[in-house]
Formats: structure tokens, sequence, C-alpha cells
């Protein structure tokens, strides 16, 4: 009896531990593990760009603590607040759409590969940026950042923002157009996370829309398009005392007051981050102490 | 008398629906479905369990038990990750193991030529 009640302990024990160690490998891969991979395929409408930015220069810009103005790039961050929330809008027009760029945590493309969104920002000596669409805590969802294709595993019924040669946004469905036709079709940037909140000047989410099925109100990040070369930001802070957060619908309407004909969710929750002349402009609930979650990637306004 | 086996299973099935309400609680209204309904898996796994060991008089094995214990294990890594707002490809392993282990079990009892009295 003692022989056998050993003999079911060991089996327990090592079932147990096995089980243990598999919970942890997996954990460890979705969230800590740093995975560098390559690029797939790129385009060379990208590169074409990026010797046209590196000759251009500015003249002195006139930067408030609410708006930048060069001959190139004008902005102004217009504070308001919606459903007793603080919602940060940025009216944004360009010259040339090559000031709208995005970039990875430390110049890499690969899962678990995060750094701040101002460090990013920092690094790429960028204007203005928020947070994308942390492409790196999923493995699937296209990600096609200037004009290089890194991720082409796609989801039917995923929605994803478009960012073509001219910089208009758009909105796709991954089951209906694969990543390689985006780029052969000189796309820029692919952004992977939805839903779309306007197409068409219309808002295309409902009040009961919402990110993971929820119904809650979130601190949000979201860009859209008013017309050509002429852009607006919406950022929104959330779990606060003072910040509500706001509902995918509320923050539509938001872009639908600014005049978006397109509009666009990115990663929020812990994650939205809206950075501005060298400093983080909202307040982010994403990490411990600063409090700025670590991210995969930004989007942002810049030179470089 | 109830036996041990069916108390271990109610106690998992509690405990599971209380770790899923306390857990969603710090979800920042992200709802899990994998990890709303896992509680439901020791109950049906009990079911499963009780009806085999009256229409046979046979008991499972411990497989059969393990194969539960990984698949309420997939449900709950699958409920994590989806809150989180992330994804694994190796979840799906969970799933697989734990349904062969369980098919395992029950083609184990099919083949033994005598039912076991003890309560596995």
């Amino acid at each position: 009896m003692k022989r056998w009640f050993k003999k079911k302990m060991a089996i327990v024990s090592i079932f147990s531990l096995l089980l243990i160690s598999a919970d942890s490998y997996v954990l460890l891969k979705a969230f800590v593990l740093p995975q560098a991979e390559t690029v797939i395929a790129s385009n060379q409408i990208a590169s074409e760009s990026t010797t046209t930015n590196e000759t251009i220069e500015t003249t002195e810009p006139v930067i408030t603590e609410t708006s930048y103005t060069d001959e190139n790039i004008q902005l102004t961050i217009d504070e308001q607040v919606v459903n007793n929330t603080k919602v940060y809008v940025v009216d944004i027009q360009v010259s040339d759409p090559s000031y709208l760029k995005t970039a990875l945590a430390q110049n890499t493309y690969g899962r678990n590969i995060k750094e701040a969104t101002s460090t990013i920002a920092e690094e790429n000596k960028a204007i203005l940026a928020i947070n994308g669409d942390f492409y790196g805590f999923r493995s699937s969802g296209y990600v096609l950042r200037n004009g290089n294709l890194y991720r082409e595993s796609g989801v039917d019924g995923q929605e994803d923002l478009v960012i073509d040669e001219n910089g208009d946004l758009s909105i796709i469905d991954e089951g209906e157009i694969s990543a390689q036709e985006l780029l052969d079709s000189g796309v820029q940037q692919v952004l992977s996370f939805g839903p779309a909140l306007i197409e068409n000047s219309e808002i295309v989410v409902d009040t009961a829309t919402e990110v993971g099925q929820s119904m809650s109100s979130n601190p949000r990040t979201a860009i859209g398009q008013i017309s050509e070369n002429h852009y607006v930001l919406v950022v929104s802070d959330g779990r606060t005392d003072e910040s509500e957060g706001l509902s995918l619908y509320q923050l539509a309407e938001v872009f639908q007051q600014a005049g978006a004909t397109t509009a666009y969710n990115l990663d929020g929750g812990g994650s939205t981050t809206l950075y501005f002349n060298g400093q983080v402009i909202n307040t982010p609930v994403g990490g411990q102490g600063s409090s700025e979650r670590s991210v995969s990637d930004i989007v942002y306004f810049g030179y470089e | 008398m109830v036996s041990k086996t069916v108390v271990r299973y109610v106690i998992s099935s509690i405990f599971l629906f209380i770790f899923q309400v306390v857990y969603h609680q710090f979800s920042h209204g992200v709802v899990s479905p994998a990890l709303r309904y896992v509680s439901i898996v020791p109950i049906v796994g009990l079911i499963i369990w009780i009806i085999v060991v009256n229409v046979t008089h046979l008991k499972l094995p411990f497989l059969y038990h393990a194969g539960i214990v990984i698949l309420i294990n997939g449900f709950i890594l699958q409920g994590v990750l989806e809150i989180a707002g992330s994804d694994s490809p190796y979840i799906v392993f969970y799933f697989i193991v734990s349904f062969l282990w369980i098919i395992v079990a029950f083609a184990s009892i099919l083949v033994k030529k005598t039912p076991e009295r003890r309560n596995v």
C-alpha cells in the first residue's frame, strides 16, 4: 500500500513538474523572451523616400507647449474633456507624406523587443509620437513598416490601417488582400490592431463595439486623416481618478468632430502614450514608476 | 458516501469560478470566454467520469484526470493571454495533448478484462 502510494505521488509530482515547466515556457515566450526576426520583403518606395528626407533642410521651428511650426510640419495639440476624460486632439499638416513615419523598438523587428514610446521617439528624433499597434504582443497580423514587410500571417476579418505612398489612410481586411499585394502596390505602413473608427467620414463602430468584446472605457490611441497630408491623432487618458476613459464609439465621435474621413484605433490601455517635443504629454498607466509601458513600435512625425 | 473524486472535481470547479471572477475584476473590462467558462470543464469531466463508472463499472485511470487538468490549464493560459491582448501558438498543444490523454484513458478501460475496484 505504502509502495503504491509512493509510486502514485511520484507520477503526480512528475506530471505537475512537466505542466509547470510547459506553462512557464509558454508565458516566457509570450511575455518575456525577445525573438528578433528579419525582413521578408521590401519595396523601393521606402528607400526613395528616405533619400529624399536626408536632403531636406529646415529653418528654425517655432515651438510652444502645444504647437510646432516649420515650413514642412505644422501641428497643434488641443486638450479637451470628453466623458470626464482628458483627450488630446493633435492636428497635423505636413508638406510631404514621408514625414509620417513608424519606428520599431531598438530598431529591430521581433516579439518582446520593447522600449518606451518616448525612448523610441527620442532615438528617431521624433517631433511628435504615439504608440503603435504593439505587433510584438501577438503572433499574427500584418506588419509592414517603412516599406519593409516583416509579418504576412493574417487573420480573416482583421481590419488593418494602410498608409500608402501618398500618405493616404485606408482600411483593409486581412482576409481580402495579402501583405505581399499591399507591399507590391507601394504601401508604406500597415498597422494591425483596430477596429476602424471612421470610414468615408462615417462612424463605423457602434456603442457595443469593443476591443476584446469588452464594454469598458479605457485610455485610447488612434490616428485619422482629414485630407491630403492633413492628419489628426487622438489620445485619451483613462483608468485614473481624473479620467474615466473613452469607449470606441466616443473616440470615433471625437474624430468625426475633428473632420476625419478615415480613423483607426491603435493599441490603447497601458500602452497609450503621446510624446511631443521631448516630453510625454498624457498620463500613461502602463508600467510601474514612470507608468510608461514599453511597446514594440511607434507612429511619429519627424525628419529622420 | 461521496467519493474523493467527486469532491476534488467540485472544489476545482468552485475554485476556478472564483479565480476567473477575481481575474476579470482586474482585466479593465476585457473578457475572455476561455477563462470565463473554465469552471465548466471539471463539471463536464466529472459528469463523464460518473457516467463511465456507472455504465462500465470501471474506473478511469490517472491519464483521464491528467487530461482534464491539462485542458483546464490550457483554457486558463488562453484566458490570461486573451485578456493581456496577446496570443501563443503553443496553446493548441495543450488541447491536443489533453484530448489524446483522455482518448487513451477511455481506450485503456475498453481493453481491460476485469474492472478495477479502487477509486482513482
